[in-house]
C-alpha cells in the first residue's frame, strides 16, 4: 500500500470515530456503537423517537460560538512547502504537471473568453480565477464515471475530464458543434461523456437533483457517487436544506461539495450567514464534514477522496466545505469593485493563490522552471487562441432546432410557432443575418 | 441613540442564560451619529475598489449595433489578448466645403505596411499646396522610415515629418521661386499609425485632433500646437517670433499664423513654427475603445470632444458618424471647412445606448441614436 493511500485510510478511521454508524460499516465500529448506545440508555430507559440524547436538570442555552470553529485541512502552506510530510498525496511529476497545466489553461481560457465577451464576441462570460485549485483538485479524486452536477463555476472540472477547449468555444458560441445546439447562455456546459449535468441558470436546482440521482445510484449499486457543486449564496436557498436532508435520510452517496468563495454575487458571507460557515451545517443534517482549503489543491484532493471512499462504503452523503476566494467579477454582468476592495483582492492574487502554490511545490521539487512556465504560457495561449478562431468561424445551428428537443414529437401549437418563426423570417430575411446560420428546412 | 444600556442588557440576559446573548452587545445601530469606536468594520467610509465611472449596465452583455470584425490570430498569440481584424474598409470619412471658397482640408488612408495602417488628416491654410503635397507624400516618407528598420513608430513619425518638410521646401523654393503663394502655404499634420491593430502611435503638428473614445468617454491624443500652450508660446518666443493678436483677440506668430507648429510655413521656420511633431503611443483596449476620429479645427471650433464622440456613438456606421460630425459642426455655426475621419475598434457600437438623451445646452441638443 502506497504512503497516499495508507494516509488516506488512516484519515477514513479518523471519521469513522465521530461518524454515525450506518448499515455497511464494519463489525468493529458496530461494536462501539453498542457501547454507546448502553452508555446512554443507562441514564434513562428509552429515547425520543429520533434522537439518543439524555435528560438534564441545568437549563443551558446553547450558544452558536460556543465551539471553536471547524479547522481548515490543508496540506501546503502559501510557498507551495508541505507541512506535515505524511499529508502529501504524493502525486508523480506526470500527475502534477496534468494538474498544473489543466488550471493554468483554464485560466488563458478564461481571460481570452472575458475580454472576448467585452469585445461583443459572446453575450455572457463567468471566469474561474482564484477557483481552479478546488475545481482541478476535486475533480481528480473522483473517478471519471461519477456523475456531476455543477453549479456554473466548475469549467476546470470538465476540463479535467477532457472537455476540450473547441468543445468549450463551441458552447460559448452556441455554433454548430456545440452539443447544446446553440440554445444556452455561455458557460452552461454539459456533456454526456463526461458525465456532467447541464448547468442550470436557476440557482441550486442541482442539489436535490443530485441526492435523487445518488439514491438511484444507491439501488442501482454501481459503484459510482454523485458529485454536487455549488456555492455559499446557493446553500441559502430552500433546495439545500432539501437536498441535504434527502440525502442524509435515504443515505444516498452523495458528495455536496461547497464552494465557499466569500462571495455570492456582491453579498458577502456575513451578510449570507451566521454561524460557522457552511460545513456546520453538516452535523445538523447527520451528514459527515469536512473543510478544506480551496486554494491547496492537494488538500482538495485528499479530502474528496475521502469523501467519495466515505460516501461510497458507507453508502451516505459528506459535505466538503472548500474555502477558496472569487478573484474576478462574479460574471460579466458583475462590477465586484462595487462591493470590495483592491487590496481584499490582490491579497489572494498575490499571496494565496491556487496556481501560484502548486506553481512553488513543482518548483521545489525541479519539476518545473521559469523557462517551461514562459514556454507553457505562450503554448496555452496558442491552444486557447487557434481554439477560439476555430469555433468563431463555424455557422450558427438551424434556427428550427428552437422549437425541437422539447417534446419527441413536436406539438400542433410548436409546429405552428415553428411555420410563423420561417414565414417571417422569409418576409424580413435582409434583417437577419442568416448569412451567419445553418440554412432552414423550405 | 437606540443602544440598551449595558446593566438592562446583562440583566435581562440573565435570566435565561449564564452568558450573555451575543447579539444582545452589540449596540444597535440608527441613522444617528455612531462614535467611532462603534463603528462597524464595514461602514460606508469603507473604500472600494477603483469603480469603472458610470458603468452601463446595459452594454455589459453583448450589443446589437458592433461590427463583426474577425479574430486577428497572429496578433492575438502575439499579444495574448482578442485582437480583431481592422480593416481600412470600415473607416468613415467625410469632408465639408462649409462657408469657404476652397476646401483645403485634406484626409489619407493607406496600408503601409502588412501590419501598419494608416490614417491621417491634414488642415491647409494659405492655399491648398502644403497641404496638398503633404497629402500626397507623407505617407511614402513614413514607409521608407519603416523599411529602414526602425521599429520605434515614433521615431519613424519624427523622421518622416522631418523628411516631409525638407521635401516641401524644396519642392517650393524650386518651383515656385519668390512666390508668396509658396511661402505662406502651410498645413497641420494628424497622423495615427495602428501597428498590430493594438500599438496605436500618433504624430502631429498643428490643431488638427485626434480623439479616442474610451468606455464613451472623449480622451484627446493630441495637443494643439496653439500660443495657448505656454511652452509653445515661449520657445516661438525664443527664437525671435513676436506675438501679437488679431482683431478677434487671437494670438499669432508674427501676426500671422495662430499655431506654433506646421509643415511649411517657410516664412515661419526661422521663428520656430518647426515641423517637429508631437508623439504618443498609446495601446488599443478593443473592449473598452469604440473608434478613433480625427477632425480639423473646423469640427472642433464648434464640437466639444464628448459631443463628437457621442455624435459618433449614437450612428451605426463609422462612414454615416463621419457626415453627422461635419454636419453638426456645419450646424453649429463653423465657417471653416471641417474634416472627420472616424476608425471604428473592437467596441464598436458598445455606447450607442449611453447618448439616446443626451441634452447639451440650449439650443444644442443632439439627434439620439437611430436603432436600424
Amino acid at each position: 500500500m502506497s504512503v497516499a493511500s495508507r494516509c488516506l485510510w488512516r484519515s477514513i478511521g479518523t471519521f469513522a470515530k465521530h461518524a454515525r454508524p450506518s448499515r455497511l460499516v464494519s463489525s468493529n465500529n458496530n461494536a462501539r456503537n453498542f457501547s454507546v448506545s448502553s452508555r446512554v440508555s443507562a441514564l434513562d430507559d428509552h429515547f425520543f423517537p429520533g434522537t439518543k440524547c439524555r435528560y438534564t436538570q441545568k437549563l443551558e442555552v446553547l450558544e452558536p460560538d460556543q465551539k471553536d470553529p471547524i479547522p481548515v485541512y490543508r496540506v501546503m502552506d502559501n510557498k507551495g512547502n508541505v507541512i506535515d510530510a505524511d499529508e502529501d498525496p504524493q502525486f508523480d511529476k506526470e500527475t502534477c504537471l496534468k494538474m498544473y497545466r489543466c488550471m493554468t489553461l483554464l485560466n488563458t481560457m478564461d481571460r481570452i473568453l472575458y475580454e472576448s465577451q467585452r469585445q461583443g464576441r459572446i453575450s455572457f462570460y463567468m471566469t474561474n480565477y482564484g477557483e481552479e485549485g478546488t475545481q482541478i483538485g476535486s475533480a481528480a479524486a473522483l473517478d471519471p464515471n461519477d456523475l456531476i452536477f455543477a453549479q456554473y463555476r466548475e469549467s476546470g472540472v470538465l476540463m479535467w475530464r477532457g472537455f476540450t477547449l473547441d468543445n468549450f468555444m463551441d458552447q460559448c458560441y452556441g455554433n454548430v458543434s456545440d452539443v447544446g445546439k446553440g440554445r444556452q447562455m455561455p458557460v452552461h456546459y454539459g456533456s454526456t461523456d463526461f458525465h456532467f449535468v447541464t448547468i442550470s441558470s436557476p440557482l441550486a436546482t442541482q442539489l436535490p437533483q443530485a441526492a435523487g440521482a445518488a439514491y438511484a445510484f444507491k439501488r442501482a449499486q454501481n459503484g459510482q457517487v454523485v458529485m454536487c457543486y455549488f456555492g455559499d449564496g446557493a446553500a441559502s436557498e430552500g433546495d439545500f436544506h432539501g437536498a441535504l436532508n434527502f440525502a442524509a435520510t435515504l443515505e444516498c452517496p452523495v458528495i455536496f461539495f461547497c464552494r465557499n468563495n466569500g462571495y455570492a454575487i456582491s453579498t458577502p458571507t456575513h451578510d449570507q450567514y451566521r454561524g460557522d460557515g457552511i460545513a456546520s451545517r453538516g452535523a445538523g443534517y447527520g451528514i459527515a464534514t469536512i473543510r478544506v482549503d480551496g486554494n491547496d489543491v492537494m488538500a482538495v484532493y485528499n479530502v474528496t477522496k475521502v469523501a467519495r471512499q466515505i460516501s461510497l462504503a458507507q453508502s451516505r452523503p459528506v459535505l466538503v466545505e472548500a474555502m477558496t476566494y472569487r478573484i474576478g467579477h462574479h460574471s460579466t454582468s458583475d462590477d465586484s469593485s462595487a462591493y470590495r476592495t483592491d487590496s481584499e483582492v490582490s491579497y489572494w492574487v498575490k499571496e494565496d493563490h491556487p496556481i501560484g502554490r502548486l506553481g512553488f511545490y513543482m518548483m521545489n521539487r525541479g519539476w518545473w522552471t521559469e523557462q517551461d512556465e514562459k514556454n507553457w504560457k505562450n503554448e496555452s495561449r496558442k491552444q486557447v487562441l487557434e481554439a477560439f478562431s476555430r469555433a468563431e468561424k463555424k455557422l450558427k445551428p438551424n434556427p428550427e432546432l428552437m422549437f425541437t428537443d422539447v417534446y419527441d414529437e413536436m406539438t400542433p401549437e410548436l409546429k405552428k410557432q415553428l411555420s410563423s418563426m420561417k414565414e417571417h423570417v422569409q418576409l424580413y430575411k435582409e434583417n437577419y443575418p442568416l448569412g451567419n446560420f445553418e440554412s432552414m428546412d423550405k | 441613540m437606540l443602544v440598551l444600556p449595558r446593566s438592562l442588557c446583562s440583566r435581562v440576559v440573565t435570566l435565561c442564560t449564564p452568558r450573555p446573548f451575543h447579539w444582545s452587545l452589540r449596540p444597535i445601530q440608527t441613522h444617528t451619529a455612531v462614535t467611532a469606536d462603534q463603528r462597524p468594520a464595514r461602514s460606508t467610509q469603507v473604500r472600494y475598489g477603483h469603480r469603472s465611472a458610470q458603468i452601463n449596465f446595459d452594454t455589459i452583455g453583448s450589443w446589437n449595433n458592433r461590427l463583426d470584425l474577425p479574430l486577428n490570430l497572429e496578433y492575438s498569440i502575439k499579444s495574448g489578448t482578442v485582437i480583431p481584424e481592422n480593416s481600412l474598409d470600415n473607416v468613415g470619412s467625410a469632408s465639408l466645403l462649409g462657408r469657404r471658397k476652397e476646401n483645403e482640408d485634406r484626409y489619407h488612408l493607406q496600408e503601409l505596411t502588412s501590419d501598419t495602417l494608416m490614417v491621417s488628416i491634414f488642415d491647409g491654410h494659405g492655399g491648398s499646396m502644403a497641404a496638398n503635397f503633404t497629402w500626397q507624400h507623407m505617407a511614402e516618407h513614413i514607409v521608407h522610415w519603416l523599411d529602414s528598420g526602425i521599429t520605434d513608430l515614433q521615431l519613424v513619425l519624427k523622421e518622416a515629418f522631418h523628411d516631409l518638410n525638407e521635401a516641401f521646401t524644396r519642392f517650393a523654393t524650386q518651383n515656385y521661386k519668390g512666390s508668396e503663394h509658396a511661402l505662406l502655404s502651410g498645413t497641420t499634420a494628424t497622423i495615427c499609425l495602428l501597428r498590430q491593430n493594438h500599438e496605436l502611435v500618433i504624430g502631429h503638428v498643428g490643431d488638427s485632433v485626434a480623439i479616442l473614445c474610451r468606455d464613451g468617454k472623449a480622451i484627446r491624443l493630441t495637443k494643439d500646437h496653439h500660443l495657448d500652450n505656454s511652452q509653445e508660446e515661449e520657445r516661438v518666443k525664443s527664437m525671435g517670433a513676436t506675438v501679437t493678436c488679431d482683431g478677434q483677440g487671437k494670438p499669432r506668430v508674427n501676426g500671422r499664423l495662430d499655431m506654433t507648429r506646421s509643415i511649411g510655413d517657410l516664412d515661419l521656420k526661422p521663428y520656430g513654427v518647426i515641423a517637429e511633431p508631437s508623439t504618443k503611443v498609446i495601446k488599443v483596449r478593443h473592449s473598452r475603445d469604440a473608434f478613433l476620429v480625427l477632425t480639423t479645427d473646423g469640427v472642433n471650433v464648434s464640437l466639444t470632444d464628448q459631443e463628437i464622440v457621442d455624435i459618433i456613438n449614437g450612428r451605426t456606421d463609422p462612414e454615416e458618424a463621419a457626415k453627422q460630425v461635419t454636419d453638426q459642426a456645419l450646424q453649429f455655426g463653423s465657417e471653416d471647412n471641417a474634416t472627420a475621419v472616424v476608425m471604428p475598434f473592437g467596441a464598436w457600437g458598445k455606447y450607442s445606448r449611453a447618448v439616446s438623451t443626451i441634452q447639451y445646452d440650449f439650443g444644442r441638443n443632439i439627434i439620439g441614436p437611430r436603432y436600424s
